[in-house]
């Protein structure tokens, strides 16, 4: 009974009193906002370096600028997240009033648009579109009008779970944003774990709330995978 | 003349696939190239439409240069049927045939379905045009691939071993369908192992042995009279 009603004054501490469950909404709030348009922006990225790339490997022309996307890709790819993170709040904005919200979400597009730019060269270069590449070239089909109506639709369709995995990733990797300051899930939850002094709660709580958003996000990537294949 | 090949040569790294090639072919020719595998017929059928670069010399279309901007703005007058059909996944039949007359401006939306339509009804595939390539076999997707060239209105079309990657059976209705093109005065260069329709099909029949021309003469003159060994054993073998 003593450690039922020990755990129920926990609870009461963690989420009731003072209203600190505001704090877990605020959290859940940036960290959702902060994956969401990384997410995006990251595949905006990505996709413009895999055709820079891709245009590159097919037509030899934009040297420069393909030299400037591997080096991108390998720089990003080549350090850890969180320094990136620190680098461009502490080192590149530091005297900019620009809101910390955005330098994290620009770093994480960052990061992601590296990753995704591989998984979409990928799906470029795989060997059945080798063919129709060449088909194309041979009935006059000019390069983007090529990509727009037979690469990419294609392409996207056998990547679609790699995606689906890079958003999952980005989206816990959002957890680290805490050290710049944004008061996401995690941080949320170390706030209210300094004034309770519990843990428990804090952190069970917020494990749940990543496995309920990584649940959601697998549901609609197996929807989109079923539709691109014209199951649904 | 339409094409005129000088002093070709390719090479991929250090294999030497083509060795000095000269060729002229003019228009209305059916010419059938055959040989061993590896023998380069492949890779010359893909230079003369510059799906591959020649290490050095150089071929002429239409007296032009083949890499000229004329040329490389109009690929679509070289037209190429491939081993491996090649047609988009992701588009229906009626799509794969419309969709390069529409976006190179030959015809409006309306013009190139009318025409794919009436091909495909020559066919006999005009109940198939809603489908996916995926649900066609392969005698019918290359007869697709054949009409999807056609509709371009090239001046030549080279096919790559068309009927190599089909079942016995479905290598007539393609070898069938290449002869009612060439019956509407086509120029056709036709890389194949398939000596029998070579011999029945082509104004001239060119052999090819280690990246190089050995024979080039009318399907009598190679199939009745070979000069070299080489040709001699290559149809004993072949029969």
């Amino acid at each position: 009974m003593e450690f039922l009603s020990t755990l129920g004054e926990k609870f009461y501490q963690t989420f009731i009193y003072e209203q600190r469950y505001l704090y877990f909404l605020e959290g859940l709030k940036y960290t959702v906002v902060i994956a969401l348009a990384s997410a995006f922006l990251g595949l905006v990225i990505g996709t413009i370096i895999a055709l820079i790339r891709d245009y590159y490997k097919e037509n030899k022309k934009i040297l420069i600028l393909k030299k400037i996307a591997d080096f991108y890709v390998y720089i990003i790819r080549g350090t850890p997240t969180l320094l990136q993170l620190m680098i461009l709040y502490y080192v590149i904005f530091k005297t900019s009033t620009i809101s910390v919200i955005l330098v994290g979400i620009l770093a994480f597009s960052i990061n992601s648009s590296a990753y995704v730019a591989e998984i979409i060269r990928a799906g470029f270069e795989s060997n059945s579109l080798d063919g129709q590449r060449e088909a194309a070239k041979t009935l006059g089909l000019k390069y983007f009008t090529t990509m727009k109506n037979i690469i990419f639709p294609q392409a996207i369709k056998q990547i679609f779970p790699a995606l689906g995995n890079e958003c999952i990733t980005l989206l816990k990797e959002t957890s680290i944003a805490g050290y710049i300051g944004i008061v996401e899930l995690i941080k949320a939850s170390d706030i209210v774990s300094s004034r309770t002094y519990d843990y428990f709660f804090p952190l069970i709580v917020s494990a749940l709330i990543y496995l309920f958003l990584t649940f959601i996000l697998t549901k609609l990537m197996n929807y989109g995978e079923r539709k691109l294949n014209h199951d649904v | 003349m339409m094409y005129k090949i000088i002093n070709l040569f390719k090479n991929f790294g250090k294999v030497k696939v083509l060795k000095n090639i000269n060729l002229e072919i003019k228009k209305g020719e059916k010419v059938v190239i055959i040989g061993p595998s590896g023998s380069g017929k492949s890779t010359l059928l893909r230079c003369l439409n510059t799906l591959e670069k020649p290490s050095k010399g150089k071929i002429l279309f239409e007296g032009k240069d083949i890499y000229s901007k004329e040329n490389q703005t109009n690929l679509y007058k070289m037209g190429m049927v491939f081993q491996s059909f090649n047609l988009f996944e992701n588009l229906t039949v009626l799509e794969n045939i419309v969709l390069a007359p529409i976006k190179n401006k030959l015809m409006t939306k309306e013009e190139a379905i009318k025409k794919a339509r009436e091909y495909l009804k020559q066919i006999h595939l005009l109940d198939k045009e809603n489908m996916y390539p995926e649900d066609l076999s392969g005698g019918q997707k290359q007869r697709v691939a054949i009409i999807r060239t056609l509709i371009m209105n090239p001046d030549v079309i080279l096919f790559d071993e068309p009927t190599s990657a089909l079942d016995a059976e479905m290598i007539d209705e393609v070898l069938n369908l290449m002869k009612e093109v060439a019956e509407g005065g086509m120029t056709m260069i036709v890389v194949t192992h398939e000596l029998g329709f070579a011999r029945e099909f082509a104004s001239r029949v060119i052999f090819m042995n280690e990246g190089k021309i050995l024979e080039d003469g009318t399907p009598e003159e190679i199939f009745e009279n070979p000069k070299t060994e080489r040709l001699k054993s290559f149809l004993k073998k072949v029969r």
